[in-house]
């Protein structure tokens, strides 16, 4: 009984209070309805309409009313009960990759593909892999059957109720009726395709390149055909409309030539290409031929050789611009025969063909200079070795330049690096405009985001400063710049710093007189020691006055010699005393006209039992005390000559 | 102001530096500022024609005047009766080595030998004849024969024994060979065999290159190489000393070729040959012998390569620590040659106008204060300060003479400003970028 009671009792709690859970959870309900409605109600719209008394119609201007419309959306799709197996979204290529799915999804995959057949159509929740392997299988079923009015409506129907297919649906309807030659057909998907645009966004070819560039690059049919082909690289160096465009006008120029040169070779570039990419699809993914993949693999291929030959073309207009990297134009086919044909075919043709056309690259403009320079923060060297190798001895051109450079560059991270190695590089040749370029750097420093402050090195330091003041100037110059910033101060009183001071050359008299004395002392001295015993100021030889005197004595006809006599009795000066042979050398030089073949006087010398050397040695010896020089001289070509001015003096008058 | 100038001299002193060359006669007259120098180096001559043996360094900068100061050694020296040798030392001539450049060296040496009546070099052969000549007159003595017989083939074996004996007298090492090949020239002489005095003189110089070549042409086992030039140097300073010559002076420029040598061992063995020089020179172990080396201050001083690297020669060249620039102490081994002060520079622009009026008998209306203005003009030139040397100031002055004195109402002030200093140093000048091996 009691545990009766005990149950009952339970029972009634459990219920009591499940109630009052409900009761609450109702009345929370009641009490959210009621705020948002409150909040409905309290929402201010001014509503505009085209009856405003302004009449003016903006229709950027969005209205927030509390009307509302549902979004366009496929409403027949049916919920699937069972929840749809998740299949994480990937890109189907073709049918073989529901290999790849689990045994649940290939499960649903069945019942889908008969529920759709059937005319019953699942909402996939996103799933659209299902959708995609579906369309693939048309297709295969296709191949099998050759029905293509059985494929256009299972297309048509995929496509209505699973968007996403759409487009690919039509495009291999297309694909398919060109294939089977059904050109009417294709033509009429392709204008249906075109038609339904504006409802469904797949008019790819608006927002092609070439379609872009039409009018600005003035291009014919067949050029934006080309254009449409690529698209555009999503990089830095591309981003930059100028390059974009010289990236494009090369990119024609160098496809017109290529299909001119194989032209010239009885080929084409479609013929060409599509050899390549039969070599790629085969050897490389080893599709058949023929088969869905193959022809899918050939497409995609003939694509990529364009976008790599784009690329060619983005490195060609890099280098120009002095855009140091460079993109890969590495390619993924490892197998030595597709790389040989794709290198020989194709590659090497354009690798020719780019130095033809680089030259007619238009230079950047200047923003276009500036963004590159942000770009590739050394750009700069490129200029600066131009500038630093072309120098002419012109400093101020030369600052003016790395000014222009430096203002090309305001934006680079770099830009204090230019004036720094511009003040190096000029400190060989100029001070003033070494230590304005320094200042500059020194200005641009303090704006960069860590301050360097790099010191000019001490070998300049040393030929810029002769004096501790000099240098101490420049520092407090430098300093006041760290503190304040003002470059335009700094730049003036460099320029105060390397005027020339103008030295005084300061003579002290006295100096001067212990100098003079000095010097006449050592003069003096020196006279003394190169005093010849004969000299003395009478007999000092005016050479002057000897050259321009007149030369009385017939100096060929004088008997050097008197026979019967002796030395004693020579017709030369008492002061020197010579020998008989020296006499009878003498007279042999005053027949012969005072020049004389050494030969005869080494005859000479040997009839006289002596050498050559020492005989017009100890006559000049002889002779020397008193000319202060030497009489007989030694002659090129194998000559002995007596000077006559000396002969003439040493003769008595 | 200009005492005692000869004109001639007058005349070379104006043709010789308006060339930018020093003028071989009246050095004399252009030597201010180097009076203490010229003191030092009267002394020493005087010195060494007294016995003693000698060694100075010459040390300055480029353009400072050494080769002035050893042209002006040069004459004085052949003045008073010295045998005088010049050479530079280059790339392919040093003081040691085992490649043959020690020999050239030596070679060089001989080559340049001049005495009073040959300044230009080229005594050798001219000594050498005036030495035979001696023991010819001596021998004739002793044997009592004529000087006219004494000179036949028949007496041949007396000279010869003479010159030997002479010659062994005289010498330590090598005297075997060296009186051998003069030998050899007086037979040569005696029996009219040009050649075999061509030869003699070859191995005198130390141009034949292996022992084969000179025992074929001479008989003899031995040539003058790397190793023994300088006892062959030594030598020929006794044999011109017994000639009556004062003594042998070798004046050596352009040192810095071999601090400029790369390999440290090799400049170091060039080093140690210099300090062999220096210990023979000032321990007595030579006489009448008078070596000169010129160089930079560099070649002297710099710790890594220059003399200084080399400890023995560091402690001996070492300045004297009392030595300033106002005291100086020319008694030293090293001379150094300071830069002109301006003072002196006047001075030696007045005297030159005074001996260039004195050679044109004319007289340039150039007052003192204006020199004063000339030398500010061309000491505020850019470049002056690197490298003005007094060789340019003076050509440069003399220039201005020149014009002056052709057309005298030329505007001086406008001479003063066109002048233009140029870089005349050589272009190995930056020894910076010498590698060591």
């Amino acid at each position: 009984m009691i545990a009766i009671i005990i149950i009952g009792a339970l029972v009634f709690i459990i219920y009591s209070s499940y109630t009052n859970a409900t009761n609450r959870q109702k009345s929370q309900k009641k009490i959210r309805d009621e705020v948002v409605q409150s909040l409905i109600e309290n929402i201010k719209v001014t509503m505009t309409t085209s009856n405003s008394p302004t009449k003016y119609n903006d229709d950027s201007i969005i209205d927030v009313t509390g009307q509302y419309s549902s979004i366009n959306s496929n409403t027949n799709l049916k919920k699937y009960n069972g929840g749809i197996p998740y299949w994480s979204h990937d890109y189907i290529r073709s049918y073989a990759e529901i290999n790849s799915a689990s045994s649940e999804q290939k499960r649903f995959y069945s019942f889908f593909k008969k529920s759709f057949l059937n005319g019953e159509y699942f909402d996939l929740v996103g799933n659209t892999n299902y959708a995609f392997i579906l369309l693939f299988d048309f297709l295969n079923e296709f191949d099998n059957q050759k029905d293509l009015l059985k494929l256009e409506t299972w297309f048509k129907i995929l496509g209505q109720y699973y968007p996403k297919t759409k487009s690919y649906g039509v495009s291999f309807l297309i694909q398919k009726m060109e294939f089977i030659g059904d050109e009417d057909g294709a033509t009429r998907l392709r204008a249906e395709e075109k038609y339904s645009y504006p409802k469904n966004d797949t008019d790819y070819d608006y927002w092609k390149i070439g379609t872009k560039y039409k009018t600005k690059l003035k291009l014919n049919e067949e050029e934006v055909k080309l254009l449409n082909k690529i698209w555009q690289p999503s990089n830095n160096f591309c981003s930059v409309e100028f390059c974009w465009v010289e990236m494009l006008k090369l990119y024609i120029s160098v496809i017109n030539a290529l299909e001119t040169k194989y032209l010239t070779e009885g080929t084409s570039i479609e013929v060409q290409f599509s050899s390549v990419a039969d070599i790629i699809a085969k050897k490389h993914f080893k599709y058949k031929k023929g088969s869905q993949n193959y022809n899918y693999c050939i497409e995609t291929t003939t694509n990529e050789f364009y976008a790599l030959i784009l690329k060619h073309c983005e490195n060609a207009v890099r280098e120009y611009c002095g855009h140091k990297r460079k993109i890969s134009t590495d390619i993924i086919y490892t197998i030595p025969e597709v790389k040989a044909a794709f290198e020989t075919k194709i590659i090497a043709k354009i690798l020719d063909l780019l130095p033809v056309f680089i030259a007619n690259i238009t230079p950047p403009d200047e923003a276009t200079d500036i963004e590159l320079y942000v770009q590739n923060p050394q750009r700069w060297k490129i200029k600066f070795e131009e500038l630093t190798t072309n120098y002419k001895d012109k400093p101020k051109e030369f600052m003016d330049s790395i000014i222009a450079l430096g203002k090309l560059n305001n934006n680079n991270t770099s830009i204090e690096n230019i004036f720094f190695e511009a003040s190096k590089f000029i400190a060989h040749y100029d001070k003033e405009t070494a230590l304005t370029l320094y200042m500059h750097y020194l200005f641009h420093d303090l704006k960069s985001a860590t301050f360097a402050n790099k010191q000019l090195t001490k070998t300049i330091q040393k030929s810029f400063f002769k004096t501790k003041e000099q240098l101490h100037d420049f520092e407090v110059i430098v300093s006041e710049l760290i503190k304040n910033k003002n470059l335009d101060k700094a730049l003036k009183s460099v320029a105060q710093i390397c005027e020339i001071k103008r030295k005084k050359i300061q003579l002290d008299t006295a100096s001067i007189k212990e100098v003079q004395q000095q010097h006449s002392g050592t003069v003096e001295l020196l006279n003394e020691y190169l005093k010849d015993d004969f000299e003395d100021e009478n007999n000092a030889i005016p050479s002057q006055e000897l050259n321009n005197e007149e030369v009385q004595i017939p100096i060929t006809q004088i008997p050097i010699t008197q026979k019967g006599d002796g030395v004693s009795n020579s017709v030369f000066i008492s002061d020197i005393t010579f020998t008989p042979i020296h006499l009878s050398a003498l007279e042999l030089f005053a027949k012969s006209n005072f020049s004389i073949l050494q030969s005869e006087v080494e005859q000479f010398a040997k009839s006289k039992g002596i050498f050559k050397n020492q005989l017009i040695e100890s006559i000049n010896e002889t002779c020397y005390a008193f000319l202060d020089d030497v009489l007989i001289e030694e002659e090129e070509e194998d000559y002995y000559t007596i000077n006559t001015n000396y002969f003439q003096s040493i003769v008595t008058k | 102001m200009i005492n005692n100038i000869k004109p001639k001299e007058a005349t070379a002193i104006i043709n010789s530096l308006i060339g930018g060359v020093v003028p071989k006669i009246g050095v004399q007259h252009i030597t201010v500022g180097r009076s203490a120098e010229i003191n030092a180096v009267v002394a020493a001559l005087e010195d060494v024609k007294n016995g003693h043996s000698m060694v100075k360094f010459w040390i300055g900068d480029f353009g400072s005047g050494k080769s002035f100061m050893l042209h002006l050694l040069n004459m004085v020296a052949l003045k008073q009766k010295f045998v005088v040798a010049n050479a530079d030392f280059t790339p392919d001539n040093r003081l040691y080595s085992n490649d043959g450049k020690g020999v050239a060296l030596y070679s060089a040496i001989m080559d340049n030998v001049s005495i009073q009546t040959k300044p230009e070099g080229g005594a050798l052969p001219t000594l050498l004849e005036k030495w035979i000549e001696q023991i010819i007159v001596k021998t004739a003595e002793e044997n009592k024969i004529s000087l006219t017989d004494i000179r036949k083939e028949q007496y041949l074996n007396l000279i010869q024994h003479n010159i030997m004996k002479t010659i062994n007298e005289i010498t330590d090492v090598g005297g075997f060979d060296f009186g051998t090949v003069v030998m050899k020239y007086y037979e040569g002489y005696i029996k009219e065999d040009e050649q075999l005095r061509r030869n003699a003189l070859k191995w005198l110089k130390g141009e034949y290159k292996t022992k084969t070549e000179a025992r074929q042409d001479l008989g003899v086992r031995e040539v003058i190489n790397d190793l023994n030039y300088y006892d062959m140097l030594k030598n020929f300073c006794k044999l011109f000393v017994s000639m009556g010559y004062s003594g042998f002076m070798v004046n050596l420029d352009e040192a810095v070729n071999l601090y400029k040598i790369s390999t440290s061992v090799m400049r170091e063995k060039n080093y140690e040959k210099i300090l062999t020089i220096y210990n023979d020179c000032f321990q007595g172990k030579v006489s009448n012998l008078f070596f000169n080396f010129a160089g930079t201050k560099e070649f002297l001083e710099n710790q890594r390569r220059g003399l200084f690297s080399y400890e023995a020669l560091k402690t001996r060249l070492t300045t004297n620590k009392f030595e300033t620039s106002e005291i100086r102490d020319f008694a030293q081994p090293v001379l150094r040659l300071l830069p002109l002060d301006h003072n002196e520079i006047f001075v030696l622009l007045k005297k030159l106008k005074a001996i260039f009026d004195y050679n044109y008998k004319t007289e340039i209306s150039l007052a003192d204060s204006e020199i004063q203005q000339f030398m500010e003009e061309l000491f505020n030139k850019p470049g002056a300060v690197e490298f003005l040397t007094p060789r340019e100031v003076i050509r440069d002055f003399l220039s201005i003479l020149n014009i002056i004195r052709q057309n005298p109402t030329v505007d001086k002030n406008k001479l003063f400003g066109d002048l233009e200093i140029s870089d005349e140093r050589p272009e190995d000048i930056s020894l910076d970028s010498i590698e060591e091996l």
